[in-house]
């Protein structure tokens, strides 16, 4: 079942004014659960509308977003009438007062744990750090939550785990750490919110490539801990091709393609119409094949076309 | 808050668009004191004609130039229910009266319409003939440019007037810097639970810590990072410092001075000739 899903889905920016500005057009997307999805696309396609409409910090102008197959944005009214029209078919007589009491704080629940349910990393998450220890900056959603003092305890210090901070990095003052750290911190902070969605807007952006590294081993671990879903925004083909089990291709506020990676990055031609490119590596096999080496097609990452070419060097037919 | 653009400068080629900002910075406080100098209704006329022609000129569209308005519509009302009310003129014409308080009479009298009426033009007239010579028409950085301009005789008194116009400048080019980093620290806090709308006083000020630090962080940042910038480019203030675009005096920066000339000129001659109408002057 679809974990977390958009339903024509439309966004515009300052509607009505002169300012106006069309950032999402008709997008349905469904994220299905415990899947790695990566978003890829070009600046302006309306990927950070597209994240910041998940977790409600963003109402679509035009269709739902639906988590657990519930829209997080539904009227008291709207979803008073569904359920009575529901229960009518089916022969039952409910009161209406008390159901729309029960509807009412049910909204109001959804409202107030959505973003503790669909965690957002921001671009550069570094930034949102503020308190004076890494330890209380990470307790501070857990804190907004409402958990107590152990069960905040417990989560940080499996978090700090996770993205592999240590008791010292813990006490110190978060703008003491290097950039590679602070990032984690920062997403460590999202994380010990335990989200059963968990979104990152490149994450890995401006870290070194062992920093990049673990920061994705982080989420995957976080991942196999919780069996969240997880959303990633990213620019590297690499890293889609490495880590993500489908890919959505957004351009210019649409919905361009979506599927496995190897629906994908298959139709190297598509992609780059949008400006897009397929995996390095990728280029590399294209270039093998068609200078007469026979490689299999659908080569994305680098340990595949590392084994691909040994197999094919064993095998001794090197022409 | 992407909307927020500061100054709301109104891109559009237009005669206004190319004055000279020194020249539109004058012309601003002459435009001022003709409003004040206007005491009836011929003047307010002369006004209205000028802003009319202004607004035309501008090309800035109609719906933008009402807007400005927007902002003191309470200053409006309030001035004119005061004036209407509150009018005290010997021997008043009353069309309404309310009665007597401390030996006089209070209502609504034919001077205290006419004078509520003049002092609401003259409100709306000053709001757009200022909003539209300074910021519809003029950028920030043209406005700073024209100021430290208009100020630089003070350099020979040993006052920076440069530093401060690169200080102004440099305030006004990161506002909407700012203001993104802000939004953007706001969603990352948000996103972690931060509620900006509940609670009393105190709550909801401690919900902006976790705001204000992350931006006092950043815009420290962003100064050092400008600061080493403009060192390498080999910044320094002074009277050898050259500019890219030098302003230029055009004759129709001329024509445009003594047109407003002309308008307070006119405003007063019609203040002095024509006080022998009655209700005439009125404020």
């Amino acid at each position: 079942m679809a974990k977390l899903e958009l339903s024509h889905v439309g966004y515009v920016y300052n509607p009505g004014t002169e300012f106006s500005s069309v950032a999402l057009e008709d997008v349905s997307v469904s994220f299905e659960e415990h899947a790695v999805t990566g978003i890829i696309g070009h600046t302006g396609s309306g990927k950070s509308t597209l994240l910041q409409l998940l977790n409600g910090l963003l109402k679509p102008t035009t269709g739902q977003v639906l988590l657990d197959g519930q829209d997080i944005h539904e009227t008291v009214k709207a979803k008073l009438a569904r359920e009575m029209e529901k229960a009518e078919a089916e022969g039952l007589r409910i009161s209406k007062r008390q159901k729309k009491k029960e509807i009412r704080t049910e909204l109001d629940e959804l409202r107030k744990t959505l973003c503790f349910r669909v965690g957002l990393v921001m671009q550069y998450p570094e930034y949102q750090l503020f308190e004076e220890t890494v330890r209380k900056d990470i307790a501070f959603g857990p804190k907004n939550m409402g958990l107590s003092e152990e069960e905040i305890n417990a989560r940080i210090a499996k978090v700090a785990g996770i993205v592999g901070l240590t008791e010292r990095h813990l006490n110190k003052s978060p703008f003491d750490l290097s950039g590679g750290q602070k990032r984690r911190a920062a997403i460590a902070g999202v994380l010990a919110m335990e989200p059963e969605v968990l979104v990152l807007d490149e994450p890995a952006a401006g870290l070194d490539p062992s920093g990049r590294t673990s920061i994705f081993q982080s989420i995957l671990e976080y991942r196999k801990e919780t069996n969240a879903t997880v959303l990633i925004v990213s620019h590297s083909m690499e890293d889609m091709a490495a880590y993500c089990d489908r890919v959505l291709v957004m351009n210019r506020g649409r919905v361009f393609m979506q599927g496995s990676c190897r629906d994908v990055f298959e139709q190297s031609g598509e992609l780059e119409k949008t400006g897009l490119d397929v995996p390095q590596v990728t280029h590399l096999i294209d270039l093998l094949r068609s200078s007469g080496i026979d490689l299999p097609q659908g080569i994305f990452t680098v340990d595949d076309a590392v084994s691909a070419i040994a197999s094919r060097l064993r095998e001794g037919g090197c022409s | 808050m992407k909307s927020i653009s500061l100054g709301r400068y109104y891109a559009a080629d237009s005669v206004i668009h190319r004055l000279d900002p020194r020249g539109k910075i004058v012309l601003t406080i002459l435009f001022i004191v003709s409003t004040f100098l206007a005491k009836n209704v011929i003047s307010f006329a002369l006004l209205i004609l000028f802003v009319a022609a202004l607004s035309l000129l501008s090309r800035v569209p109609l719906s933008l130039i009402l807007r400005s308005l927007r902002g003191v519509t309470v200053v409006i009302i309030f001035a004119a229910l005061i004036n209407l009310f509150l009018t005290n003129i010997d021997q008043a014409t009353f069309l309404v009266e309310f009665g007597e308080w401390n030996g006089r009479m209070y209502g609504i009298t034919v001077e205290g319409l006419i004078r509520s009426g003049c002092m609401v033009l003259r409100i709306i007239c000053l709001i757009i003939g200022t909003t539209l010579l300074l910021t519809y028409t003029m950028t920030p950085i043209e406005l700073t440019d024209g100021i430290s301009n208009l100020l630089h005789p003070l350099m020979k008194i040993h006052i920076p007037v440069d530093l401060f116009a690169m200080m102004m400048s440099i305030a006004l080019r990161f506002i909407p810097t700012l203001s993104e980093d802000a939004e953007r620290i706001m969603n990352a806090q948000k996103s972690r639970g931060t509620n900006f709308s509940d609670g009393g006083l105190i709550r909801k000020a401690r919900a902006l810590i976790p705001i204000l630090i992350p931006l006092f962080v950043s815009s420290f940042k962003r100064g050092e990072e400008l600061a080493v910038a403009m060192e390498c480019r080999c910044y320094h203030s002074g009277d050898d410092r050259t500019r890219m675009e030098v302003l230029k005096w055009h004759v129709r920066d001329t024509l445009f001075f003594l047109l407003l000339i002309a308008l307070g000129a006119g405003i007063v001659l019609i203040n002095i000739f024509f006080a022998w109408i009655p209700y005439f002057t009125v404020l």
